[in-house]
């Protein structure tokens, strides 16, 4: 049988719902030597900055055992007007989504790298990164207040036609705060998480693993994690979600999607095993036929909370 | 850059911490140069995430030559893998050696480093360019080759402790060959300890010798896509990685002037 593996995030389609998640997949194009991008729902860029930034200093990342990895890479990219000349002009025959992250350390900087990002062809959609700290407010993450959150995501509806996909941040008290304020902002979808902060200590040098102490958590330690946030975010709002964290297989994609989200980002896993988004679109597509599911939409938020 | 699945043919032990694994990847292999690396997935190792970036040690028809030391988890995953095993390598991967307009090569190994200058001995050898390879490590236990082959390849051997080889850093020896050669068209080549490194940069600086370095660095993607594996480099153009380099896709072979060496051991702690 066939089954429909296309999905919606608002009026954005995508023909599956396998996504790259932003961090894991360079500017789109980089994995194109070893397979046909074409085949994805879609490629989300790295964050892209108002002005260049190199990153931050080495050690950037530390493998946690089997359980994951910690990152400090501080978004280093090349900015966004040579993102718009070097980079984006590679994204636009590739076949798939193209979701742009942007992020900025004020507020006025997240409106200004969406202006300049708005005129242009190429791309489908926005993901924004509210993870990252506020110049202005001693550092604290814009996505762990509601307030900032709201003003970002309601200056950047006055700014685009594209979708707006807030990517949230597990590292605060009550995410489905920050996902209220996010839709009633106006935007399109979210996806979540964004990684956990973590930290890591060398006990012979008494020093911490990664040189800005602590990092973003990602991995297969992430699932469970990522999984509550998305029941609970599930619970206070209606948009379309993207769930991400510690994806791997697609019976991890599936508890997703099961427990509510319309597609997936896969990131850490993109390392080891670069072609495995291919697996899941196929395990998805098996899964479905093996269970005479001719949409795989339906699947969407149907689990089954009755017993226990 | 390929994928390649291929058997692990060979595995032999040097000493109880080194071994010498070669990896039946013909297309991988066909396209390998030296100073390149590839990114391994061990399957099913306990302890192990990410892949681990190894050296190309040497081709040998549609072989790989990987030489290991066993420095933590990965490796030590690695050297339990059984002969027969299917591997799954991502490669080759980096920046190869140049010898371009080089007479005279000189390669400085230190310790399991000395991995891919064995593969740039062997591409040198095909070109006809004369080399001398000084290879050096803390102790003969250490000693990354058994002593047939340093024999074979005429490599000067060093060990810290003289219990192979001669006596004392592998960098007192080019110094002294240096002291009685000429150096037109010598060209430098090293791979090992930050500190062997860093003394054969201030003896190049000091002859005003070219040298290439080659760098290691943790890893994650290998292909410059996650920004892990970034050192300092002394760039001052404005560019806009702003003074970093990856050392999976800028490197692992560096211009040994553009390393920052004072800071680079921070980036391996």
């Amino acid at each position: 049988m066939s089954v429909d593996l296309s999905v919606s995030l608002g009026s954005l389609k995508l023909k599956n719902p396998v996504l790259t998640a932003s961090g894991t997949f360079g500017y789109g194009t980089e994995y194109a030597e070893l397979y046909d991008l074409s085949r994805l729902g879609g490629v989300i860029v790295k964050t892209i900055t108002l002005k260049p930034r190199p990153g931050n200093p080495a050690p950037r990342i530390w493998e946690v055992g089997g359980h994951g990895m910690l990152n400090s890479i501080g978004l280093a990219n090349v900015g966004v007007e040579a993102f718009i000349a070097e980079k984006l002009p590679a994204l636009k025959n590739l076949g798939a989504a193209v979701i742009v992250n942007v992020a900025g350390s004020t507020i006025e900087e997240y409106w200004e790298v969406v202006e300049k990002l708005e005129p242009q062809p190429g791309f489908d959609a926005f993901e924004i990164n509210i993870s990252c700290p506020n110049v202005k407010d001693e550092g604290m993450a814009f996505g762990s207040n509601c307030a900032a959150t709201e003003q970002i995501v309601r200056g950047l509806r006055d700014r685009t036609r594209r979708p707006l996909i807030p990517k949230l941040t597990p590292n605060v008290t009550a995410i489905g705060e920050i996902a209220r304020a996010c839709e009633a902002a106006g935007a399109d979808a979210l996806s979540l998480i964004n990684t956990v902060v973590g930290m890591a200590v060398d006990v012979q040098t008494r020093r911490p693993r990664i040189a800005t102490v602590t990092g973003g958590y990602s991995g297969p330690a992430l699932k469970p994690i990522a999984l509550a946030k998305l029941y609970e975010v599930r619970k206070n709002v209606s948009l379309p979600l993207i769930g991400i964290g510690g994806i791997s297989s697609a019976t991890d994609a599936l508890e997703y999607i099961i427990t509510g989200a319309a597609a997936i980002e896969v990131g850490t896993a993109n390392y080891v095993q670069p072609k495995i988004t291919l697996e899941i679109i196929d395990g998805l597509k098996h899964y479905c036929e093996k269970r005479k599911i001719a949409r795989l939409a339906d699947l969407i938020g149907t689990l089954d909370t009755s017993i226990g | 850059m390929i994928q390649e699945c291929g058997a692990l043919r060979r595995k032999e032990v040097i000493h109880p911490e080194i071994f010498d694994l070669w990896l039946e990847c013909p297309e991988v292999a066909h396209q390998s140069h030296a100073g390149q690396y590839l990114h391994l997935l061990i399957k099913g190792a306990t302890g192990v995430t990410l892949r681990r970036p190894l050296s190309i040690a040497g081709i040998e028809g549609g072989l790989i030559r990987l030489l290991v030391r066993i420095v933590g988890e990965g490796t030590s995953a690695l050297a339990a893998v059984p002969v027969g095993t299917i591997m799954d390598v991502i490669g080759p991967l980096g920046i190869p050696f140049d010898y371009s307009k080089v007479s005279q090569a000189l390669l400085v190994g230190g310790g399991i480093g000395g991995a891919p200058l064995l593969f740039l001995q062997d591409e040198l050898i095909g070109k006809s360019i004369p080399t001398d390879y000084f290879l050096g490590a803390k102790t003969q236990d250490e000693y990354p080759l058994d002593p047939e082959e340093v024999e074979r390849r005429s490599i000067f051997a060093a060990t810290d402790d003289g219990t192979f080889g001669s006596a004392g850093f592998v960098s007192l020896q080019v110094n002294q060959w240096l002291q009685h050669h000429d150096h037109a068209g010598v060209r430098v080549y090293s791979c090992g300890p930050l500190l062997m490194m860093r003394e054969v940069d201030r003896i190049c600086r000091l002859y005003d010798l070219p040298h290439q370095a080659s760098l290691e660095n943790r890893m994650g993607c290998g292909i410059g896509v996650c920004q892990g594996c970034a050192v300092r480099v002394n760039d001052g153009k404005g560019d806009p990685r702003g003074g970093y380099r990856l050392v999976c896709k800028d490197g692992p072979v560096f211009d040994a002037m553009e390393i920052e060496w004072a800071v680079l051991g921070e980036s391996y702690r």
